[in-house]
């Protein structure tokens, strides 16, 4: 009985080290870290001021003001910075070696197998305070295929898997020699064919049973996804380029019956009201202010997505854009959503706890709450303050950027010895070089 | 009666000299503000600015307004000066360059100024009051700018300044094109020198070896040498089209070469790599954006060795620079480059300075714009707050003493 | 069609353009109608007396020789022809620029056209008596341009007028001038030289000092403005063809002395461009519609009148803008645009007010000769 004992307890504590060393990869078994933050911007609350977060096993154990730090955490000064959670983009397609496949009908494909590790995307978004990204497909597509919920560190994309097999990527942008109709047939027409299989392998399911003979055919497994969207175990991520697209989208959710999270375009924003009303969250396009002409005054009207959607009282995720200027920064889109009359706190939750919503993963990121992740961001400044910057980045617990060991970005602010050149020359006109010929 | 007769007569009196009273206060506008930045000064926090006649009449510290004026109160807002872009490329319709000729002296972009345009009134919007507009970069010698407000009532009050200096390019890009494509008609202009750098210099050296030859010579010059020649004599500024640090040293050997004085180097992606001799010679700088990737990453699709902190590092070494758009077709929002350039390592009171008097004193309009004081144009913004914060939205916009923008109420567009 | 034929075709048009005198073949009474004669009031009820292609007689109770035809016109209005101001009617659309040389002072498009095409003949159906045949706006000088009557054909005036483009559409990738201020350079270049040294020049000597009208095609409100300070540098009669900055002409124009070719005011534009023509009438900017045609499918410049009308010009403002003002405009008042002794017999019979276009057009009468009869009528 003793023995028996002893081996199931051996057992259950070999599997425990095991289980904990395979989830925390580097970190040994336990690790407690304390971070002690000037500032810390919960999301889901009030900030505190001077105040700790106990990290153990990759979570966050506790947050709060005054609270004991255990002796064997591990502990990071953060007392003259601010401390956030990290930022969460519900739909990106960079990162991948190419963002569509040719073929139109394509739900099957997954940009597990495209996600690159060591592009430069990961490296900036990691430098840019990005802590967890849906990485779905492009918009050329119907049914462009599922996505991956990654973190944007790690050498194999096994390393960076958050959660794997996370919504479908549809779009209503027809292809350059298409028209909309044509496209929006061809989803009906994959839909309708997958019904028809569906009929008929039942039917011959039933056929072989009726004549007592075996049947061992398997559902073909490329018809898994869109029947897992259609049984509502998948949500689908509709790229609407135009507010009517938007109308469309809920009609095709409606009348196939499935859940739809939006992927707006930039004149969406015509679409804010009915918007409001179907009362689903949606992820905004990067390009957050759109210049209308006004035909009838002649002038240039400018529109400002993130204030119209907010005043119609839509909820919203905020994207970044690949581009050299502001918009690249999700602090920046937040900081322009605020300056043209968003709140602070919505504007900080379109950047963490909404997306995180989104894609399913609330329990685990975008707020700093016991519980979740430790996916921290350890900032210089306010996180909408264009001076600040990402000092120090934590995912699961462990610090996985750190701005001081930047070579990249020592690099790119890299002050240069002046160069030797000659200082300017008096101008005399008479120690010209070989003149061309007149 | 006569009593009766005499009070319509007072009163009629008194009408009329309230009349003239108003007619001395007639147009004048005080604008309120939680903070005044006049970039002449230090920042003045709770102020008055008067306006009258499209200038600056003066600027008061308090809150007291004089009796008579139109009073803008912008509670605790900041204003600024209109931003200066010194390197715009837009507001024009057509081909910003005469490509029938690598040397164009006498193309004045002004003749295709749209003042109507779209991208003109997106600036405004975003702030900026004063542009210099440049012509394209695909000749040799390009010819001459025009300084416009951003807003006004006709071409006449529109155009600070047409010409006054002159624009060459010292890099590749005047060489592009002149690879005849086999499409093309065998008598094309395009088939021409230069198709290398070096021969871009070379058409730039004969260009100017020919003039100071006439000047020399005493002869008479025609318009494109009378052009080239008021510039080699530095009576007006040479704005040169440069990207790397070997076409600023090429410039500064054509330069001493020939004697030429009031440089101005634009776009200088690499000019962090000699900021010391760039300072030394006292030539002043115009930046574009400067966050693109390096060569030496994978997604560069440029070619130069690009380095965030080009402001931060022209500035210690002691060259003035200005931010400005460079981007074709696009107004750029100088205050957003102007806070990522701080991000970079700029100090944030150069960065102002960057994007107002700076600009204004490299194109020669500082006795007019970039800062505010009397006499100066009433050219301003009325700001949510910070002019450096990404979280500040511009709320008005003054240009010659008139409200050219002036964004909805409750600080927000309407959808 | 194949080329050896529409090569005699065109021939044998140029050969009947040359022929000005025609034969008329009756002398004509248009009796008892409205009559605008484009001077001075309407008469309620009066005559018009045709003789020899000319107008012999206006008034009340016109006395007419033995045999003429009488046309009953009671109940109905009698109008001067209308006159297309810019058009290039009778052209085959893609030969409306000689591209190759950006001054094309010496190509006349009159060469090039075709008159016995469809449009043509719709043009004169909807009242249109004379028109302006310009080239397209590809070259930065064009011309010169004749104005044609468009009933036998005929040239009313060759060398009426020159085209001069400040536009976008004169550059041109591969040929002088690529750039606006290129083409503003080689257009100023281009006069001065004709000011300076007339001999050589061409036509653009009669431009400058204004013996020859100029239109000045533009895009936007700066070129508008460019336009302006061109035609005062030179002195020149100029009219400023737009379609873009038709909105902003009246705070540029009133007081240059420029005025107005209006381009056709389609079905729904902004509102602004609609009111524009009453603008520009009310700071007393000289006025003419045109119809582009058939690069636009608008010939009936009725439709244009109507819709200004309607937004605020003065019905008798766009009765003038459509027949004596453009005659002005174009340099041939002498000849057409009012009904008055001694001008050309080109006159227009509506059955009911010209601005209403739903009152239909009975009658066109071109050089004293019936163009065009409504069945019926």
């Amino acid at each position: 009985m003793a023995r028996a004992k002893c081996c199931a307890v051996t057992v259950v504590l070999a599997a425990m080290v095991l289980g904990a060393a395979a989830r925390a990869q580097d970190t040994p078994v336990r690790q407690k870290v304390a971070v002690k933050a000037g500032r810390i911007i919960t999301v889901s609350g009030a900030d505190i001021e001077q105040g700790v977060i106990l990290i153990e096993d990759g979570r966050i154990k506790q947050v709060g003001k005054s609270i004991d730090i255990p002796w064997d955490a591990n502990v990071i000064d953060a007392s003259d910075k601010v401390v956030m959670p990290g930022f969460v983009e519900a739909h990106t397609f960079q990162g991948i070696s190419t963002a569509n496949e040719q073929v139109l009908e394509v739900p099957f494909v997954s940009t597990f197998d495209a996600i690159d590790p060591r592009s430069t995307f990961m490296e900036d978004s990691l430098r840019d305070g990005v802590t967890t990204m849906l990485v779905l497909p492009g918009n050329d597509t119907v049914l462009g295929g599922t996505g991956c919920v990654i973190k944007p560190c790690g050498k194999m994309v096994d390393d960076m898997v958050v959660r794997n097999y996370t919504g479908m990527k549809l779009s209503l942008q027809p292809r350059w020699d298409s028209s909309r109709m044509a496209h929006i047939e061809r989803l009906r027409k994959y839909l309708a064919g997958l019904q028809d299989y569906l009929q008929d392998y039942q039917q011959r399911k039933a056929d072989a049973q009726e004549q007592k003979k075996p049947f061992d055919e398997e559902l073909d497994p490329k018809k898994k996804p869109v029947m897992d969207l259609l049984d509502g175990k998948l949500r689908a991520f509709v790229y609407c380029p135009r507010a009517s697209d938007v109308v469309k989208a809920f009609e095709l959710s409606d009348e196939l019956k499935f859940k739809i999270t939006p992927v707006l375009g930039p004149d969406c924003y015509k679409a804010a009201a009915f918007l409001a009303k179907r009362g689903v969250p949606v992820i905004l396009d990067s390009q957050l202010i759109v210049w209308e002409t006004n035909e009838d005054t002649h002038t240039e009207e400018m529109k400002v997505v993130p204030k119209i959607m907010a005043d119609a009282g839509v909820q919203f995720a905020l994207q970044r854009a690949p581009s050299v200027y502001g918009s690249r920064y999700f602090w920046f889109q937040a900081a322009q959503a605020v300056a043209y009359g968003a709140s602070r706190e919505e504007a900080l939750k379109s950047i963490t706890l909404y997306p995180a919503q989104i894609i399913g993963l609330a329990d685990r990121v975008g707020s700093i709450d016991a519980g979740k992740d430790a996916n921290l961001l350890i900032l210089t400044g306010d996180p909408l303050d264009a001076q600040t910057w990402v000092d120090r980045v934590l995912i699961e617990g462990n610090v996985v950027y750190e701005r001081a060991k930047d070579v990249r970005l020592k690099k790119l602010l890299e002050e240069r010895k002046p160069e030797e050149v000659k200082p300017p020359a008096e101008t005399k006109g008479g120690e010209t070089p070989p003149q061309p010929k007149q | 009666m006569r009593a009766a007769a005499l009070r319509v007569l007072g009163v009629a009196l008194l009408a009329t000299l309230a009349c003239a009273r108003e007619a001395r206060t007639d147009g004048l506008v005080a604008i309120k503000a939680g903070r005044v930045i006049t970039m002449s000064g230090a920042p003045i926090d709770g102020a008055v600015v008067l306006i009258q006649d499209g200038k600056i009449k003066q600027i008061r510290p308090g809150s007291a307004v004089p009796e008579g004026a139109t009073v803008i109160d912008a509670g605790d807002s900041v204003v600024m000066p209109g931003l200066v872009d010194a390197n715009a490329r837009f507001g024009t319709r057509g081909d910003p360059n005469e490509e029938s000729d690598e040397l164009t002296p006498t193309f004045h972009v002004a003749g295709a100024l749209d003042r109507d345009s779209a991208a003109l009134k997106r600036a405004v919007q975003l702030g900026v009051t004063t542009l210099r507009i440049a012509p394209g970069t695909a000749d040799v010698i390009a010819g001459t700018g025009v300084i416009v407000k951003s807003a006004g009532a006709g071409l006449s009050s529109t155009i600070v300044r047409d010409g006054g200096d002159l624009q060459i390019g010292i890099q590749d890009e005047p060489a592009y094109g002149n690879d005849i494509p086999w499409y093309s008609r065998p008598d094309s202009f395009y088939f021409r020198q230069p198709t290398t750098r070096m021969g871009v210099v070379w058409l730039l050296r004969e260009a100017l070896f020919n003039t100071k030859t006439a000047i020399q010579a005493g002869r008479p010059l025609d318009a494109r040498l009378a052009g080239i020649a008021a510039a080699m004599q530095g009576k007006t500024p040479i704005y040169v089209m440069l990207r790397t640090a070997v076409d600023i040293e090429t410039t500064f050997t054509v330069a001493d070469e020939f004697g030429l004085r009031k440089l101005v180097l634009v776009e200088c992606t690499e000019g962090y790599k000699l900021a010391g001799d760039i300072a030394r010679r006292g030539v002043p700088v115009i930046l574009g954006p400067c966050y693109q990737y390096p060569r030496t990453w994978p997604e560069a699709d440029q070619g130069w060795d690009v380095n965030w902190n080009n402001a931060g590092l022209l500035v210690k070494a002691g060259v003035k620079i200005a931010i400005a758009s460079n981007d074709p077709d696009t107004p750029a929002n100088l205050l957003t480059w102007a806070g990522l350039a701080v991000r970079a390592g700029l100090p944030a009171d150069e960065a102002l300075k960057a994007v107002t008097t700076s600009p204004a004193e490299i194109i020669g309009v500082a006795d007019r714009v970039g800062s505010l004081g009397p006499g100066k144009d009433a050219d301003l913004l009325v700001l949510s707050g910070d002019p450096l914060r990404p979280t500040t939205m511009v709320q008005k916009v003054i240009v010659n003493g008139r409200i050219a923008f002036d964004a909805p109420s409750g600080a927000s567009a309407h959808g | 069609m194949k080329a050896p034929a529409i090569r005699a075709l065109a021939c044998l048009t140029v050969a009947l353009l040359g022929t000005a005198t025609v034969a008329h073949t009756q002398n004509l009474l248009v009796k008892g109608g409205r009559v605008w004669t484009g001077k001075g009031e309407a008469m309620e009820k009066a005559d018009v007396l045709i003789a020899d292609g000319k107008i012999a007689a206006v008034g009340a109770d016109v006395s007419a020789p033995e045999g003429t035809r009488v046309l009953d016109a009671a109940g109905k209005w009698v109008l001067p022809g209308f006159i297309d101001a810019r058009s290039h009617l009778g052209l085959a659309p893609g030969e409306l620029d000689e591209t190759v040389t950006p001054l094309a002072t010496d190509t006349e498009v009159l060469d090039a056209l075709w008159a016995d095409r469809d449009e043509v003949r719709r043009a004169a159906r909807s009242g249109v008596t004379s028109l302006l045949l310009s080239p397209g706006d590809a070259n930065p000088i064009a011309g010169p341009c004749a104005v044609v009557k468009l009933g036998r054909h005929t040239v009313l005036k060759r060398d009426a007028t020159l085209n001069l483009v400040l536009s976008a559409s004169a550059l041109m990738y591969d040929r002088r001038p690529t750039s606006m201020p290129g083409l503003l350079d080689m257009v100023r270049q281009a006069l001065a030289d004709a000011r300076d040294k007339p001999a050589g020049s061409g036509p653009l000597v009669k431009v400058v000092g204004g013996e020859m009208p100029v239109t000045i095609a533009c895009d936007g409100i700066s070129d508008v403005e460019r336009a302006t300070q061109l035609a005062t540098e030179f002195h020149a009669r100029a009219s400023v063809a737009t379609v873009e900055a038709l909105d902003k002409l009246a705070d540029i124009l009133p007081g240059t002395g420029v005025s107005a070719i209006c381009p056709p005011l389609g079905a729904t534009p902004a509102e602004r461009f609609l009111q524009a023509p009453g603008r520009l009438a009310a700071k007393g900017v000289k006025l003419a519609f045109s119809s582009l045609a058939p690069t636009t499918d608008e010939c009936d410049l009725r439709t244009s009148a109507a819709l200004a009308a309607a937004a605020g010009l003065p019905a008798d403002a766009a009765l003038r803008a459509l027949t004596c003002d453009a005659a002005e405009i174009l340099g041939v008042g002498d000849r057409v645009g009012s009904l008055e002794k001694g001008k050309d017999a080109d006159l227009v019979i509506i059955a009911g007010d010209p601005l209403d276009i739903a009152a239909p057009i009975d009658c066109v009468i071109i050089d004293g000769d019936i163009t065009y009869q409504r069945e019926g009528t």
